[in-house]
């Protein structure tokens, strides 16, 4: 007997994700596809956000009904549960005396950017300047947060090679925060100033602060292009997208973007965003924009070798030799390159 | 300071009370005390423990001791690490 | 089993069945022969129809590569995820129990789900939350033994706008002794065959009740909520709980209040004002089983 076919519809998930008046059309069963593979892929906010736009059919199945108020109840658990731990989090820093930022998800949820509606996070990321990090960790232990149990070789990994101190885990709710006084690697090559990312910041609530737009931006396209694991492609892509549609109203915030890029020195990255933001989503740029940052753009074998695997593993038709080859490439950034092989080899054996 | 958006809970067959806070989505049960320390609190006004203690010893038919004051530091403490209480601003 | 059901079952490895349990459509698809049996065996007199849709999509599937022949492994896939560790293909058709217990328990928010074993008699529903290993599934097969209605060995569903309780009566798994205990009080008791599940215990599947089945779309008001606790050796004795304390318990077994927000709390809150509330010890089933016919008698 032919195997069963139990895949998740990608294909569908990335037609609504790039068509979003299409979710109008599907059928009850075509709906419920699109919910588990955006629940699988951690954009089930997203979708519930698309689909409340348009109408729900008087003759939806019970079922579909059932299966739609689970999923909002999903969503709009993750989101008050993300809110919570931010909330305990500025608690547990009151009064520390220096300025702390939130990052990636925790600041799209924080900031109610579009990006942040019904946001499945595991981890808060916030960002401290690097001599109030003992004050941090300090302050994190004193509200019933600790370290992770690390084996030797991970916790010398975090400490040596990544700008990440391990993980903090709370011992009762079992948060998760990852304090960080940069936003790429030690190791790497490029090193974003901290100073100025901190000295930009925007204050939302309480002490709660994120990064200024342009900033958001370019963090979330060196967390894309820069650094990280592939399974979360298809969500980082759709961040940027609707970080870019959310400030790109406003004219100041390209100017803003092109001239942090290049203080930050993060204009590969910026060259990037621009081009598969556009390229997978239609996403829409200023055209000056674009042909500024062409120029940032490597030479091209290296271009089109970077579009094919992007979009294959985006769109997951790639074989895992692709994703492997970008998540390669991804740590290729980040480590020098006797320690590559080291490092991954060690992980692949842990995984089985 | 107080969090607005609580439930409490209470049945006649007992005294105590149970609360839930949909912020934290926790669920606590609290005795004829504490919630009435958390009452005494909730007023949006800058409060002493000593206040607080005198209070409670009065309305409890105690005297206002060392221990009433440790239990009274403690259960503050409890409550604000619960987020039931929240920290005036400054 | 009609020739409708055989023909019915056989669509399984391709376009699946959709299967009626209490509230829920369940599709389930398999291309393995344990699970085809499984539902032949215990499933046979639910509503069954051909179909590609539902609440939730279970799948159970063989393993991948070398594990679909070599010491062969089965899968459960529920609306495209993969909760579970591969399991022994053997246990392929139990699993499907363990599947459902993950769909009703996080993945049904339109109802507050308590994990507890619920009976009725007389219109009014018996609940004895308590977590999962606490001999509730036995208690709860000697009182079906006895005349009450099943509802569940594993939840109560409750309506959240309404506060009724739903059933949703399902085979009921029974482990090590219990699975002798309940054959004794019950001869015309119908299990399926005995295996061992992924911890080494001894297991079975006891068959709902046909009348049971029949009336699963009987919703009904709570009556009673009792926590029981199985202490060997001791003497059966039932307290009332204060109901502060009896709303601590219910709201302790239920992993999904929260996703209903404030009318999920509130709901069991009125669960425990509307019902009485008591705690139990137990060694002796038959005085226990008598101890809640009187008490549930007024």
């Amino acid at each position: 007997m032919p195997r069963l076919d139990v895949a998740l519809d990608l294909r569908l998930l990335v037609r609504v994700l790039r068509n979003p008046q299409q979710l109008q059309d599907l059928s009850p069963r075509e709906f419920s596809r699109a919910i588990d593979a955006a629940e699988q892929s951690r954009l089930l906010g997203w979708l519930l956000a698309h689909a409340d736009a348009g109408q729900v059919s008087p003759e939806c199945p019970q079922w579909l009904n059932d299966r739609v108020t689970t999923a909002r109840a999903r969503a709009r658990e993750y989101e008050r549960s993300i809110r919570w731990e931010i909330d305990r989090l500025n608690r547990a820093f009151l009064g520390v005396g220096f300025r702390w930022v939130l990052l990636k998800g925790a600041a799209y949820v924080a900031a109610a950017l579009p990006p942040g509606r019904g946001r499945r996070v595991a981890d808060i990321d916030v960002l401290v300047p690097q001599e109030h990090l003992v004050k941090a960790e300090t302050a994190l232990r004193e509200h019933g947060w600790e370290f992770a149990e690390l084996d030797a070789y991970d916790a010398r990994y975090y400490r040596e090679w990544m700008h990440e101190l391990p993980p903090m885990v709370h011992s009762e709710r079992r948060s998760v925060i990852d304090l960080h006084h940069a936003i790429l690697p030690q190791s790497s090559r490029l090193h974003p100033s901290s100073a100025r990312l901190l000295e930009r910041s925007i204050p939302i609530s309480d002490d709660v602060r994120v990064l200024c737009p342009a900033h958001m931006v370019l963090h979330a396209a060196a967390h894309l292009f820069h650094d990280g694991e592939i399974a979360g492609a298809i969500r980082d892509v759709v961040d940027l997208d609707g970080l870019l549609r959310c400030f790109g109203n406003d004219p100041e915030f390209w100017s803003d973007f092109v001239r942090e890029a290049r203080a930050l020195q993060l204009t590969r990255p910026a060259y990037y965003a621009v081009r598969y933001a556009d390229r997978l989503l239609a996403t829409p740029v200023r055209s000056d924009v674009v042909s500024e940052t062409s120029a940032w753009g490597p030479v091209s074998p290296v271009r089109w070798l970077m579009d094919a695997l992007v979009e294959k593993t985006v769109h997951g038709r790639g074989t895992p030799a692709a994703a492997l080859a970008l998540y390669i490439r991804s740590h290729w950034l980040r480590m020098p390159p006797f320690l590559l092989l080291r490092h991954l080899l060690r992980k692949s054996v842990r995984r089985s | 300071m107080v969090a607005k958006q609580l439930i409490w809970t209470h049945y006649d067959d007992g005294d105590e009370w149970v609360v839930y806070d949909p912020f934290s989505a926790d669920i606590h049960l609290l005795t004829a005390s504490a919630r009435l320390l958390w009452t005494l609190v909730s007023d949006e006004q800058p409060h002493t423990i000593h206040d607080l203690v005198v209070t409670l010893a009065a309305e409890l038919g105690r005297s206002p001791d060392d221990e009433l004051t440790a239990v009274t530091r403690e259960t503050l403490s409890s409550m604000d690490r619960a987020g039931l209480l929240r920290p005036m601003p400054s | 089993m009609s020739p409708a059901t055989r023909s019915i079952l056989s669509l399984l490895g391709t376009r699946g069945v959709q299967v009626a349990i209490g509230p829920f459509l369940v599709h389930v698809r398999s291309e393995l022969t344990g699970v085809r049996d499984y539902l032949e065996r215990f499933y046979d007199d639910f509503p069954m129809a051909e179909g590609g849709e539902g609440h939730f999509d279970l799948a159970v599937v063989a393993g991948r590569g070398m594990r679909r022949w070599v010491r062969p492994q089965a899968s459960i896939v529920i609306n495209g995820a993969r909760p579970f560790l591969p399991l022994p293909a053997l246990l392929a058709g139990a699993s499907m129990e363990w599947g459902m217990n993950w769909c009703v328990g996080r993945s049904a928010h339109h109802w507050v789900a308590v994990h507890a074993a619920v009976v009725e008699r007389g219109g009014r529903v018996l609940i004895l939350p308590a977590p999962p290993g606490s001999g509730k599934s036995t208690l709860c097969a000697a009182l079906v033994c006895a005349g009450w209605r099943l509802f569940s060995d594993e939840f109560a569903l409750i309506d959240p706008d309404s506060g009724r309780v739903l059933p949703i009566p399902r085979p009921i798994s029974l482990k090590e002794a219990s699975i002798e205990v309940i054959r004794r009080r019950d001869p015309q008791v119908v299990f399926g065959p005995e295996a061992h599940d992924t911890e080494g215990s001894r297991f079975v599947h006891m068959r709902p009740p046909s009348d049971s089945v029949r009336r699963a779309d009987e919703s009904a008001r709570p009556g009673w909520v009792i926590v029981p606790r199985f202490m060997a050796g001791k003497p059966t004795t039932l307290e009332r709980l204060p109901k502060a304390q009896a709303l601590m318990q219910v709201t302790d077994q239920s992993f999904n209040y929260n996703y209903l927000g404030p009318k999920g709390y509130t709901c069991l809150a009125e669960l425990v004002r509307e019902t009485d509330c008591y705690r139990l010890e137990y060694s002796d089933l038959d005085e226990v089983l008598a101890l809640l016919a009187r008490v549930t008698a007024s």
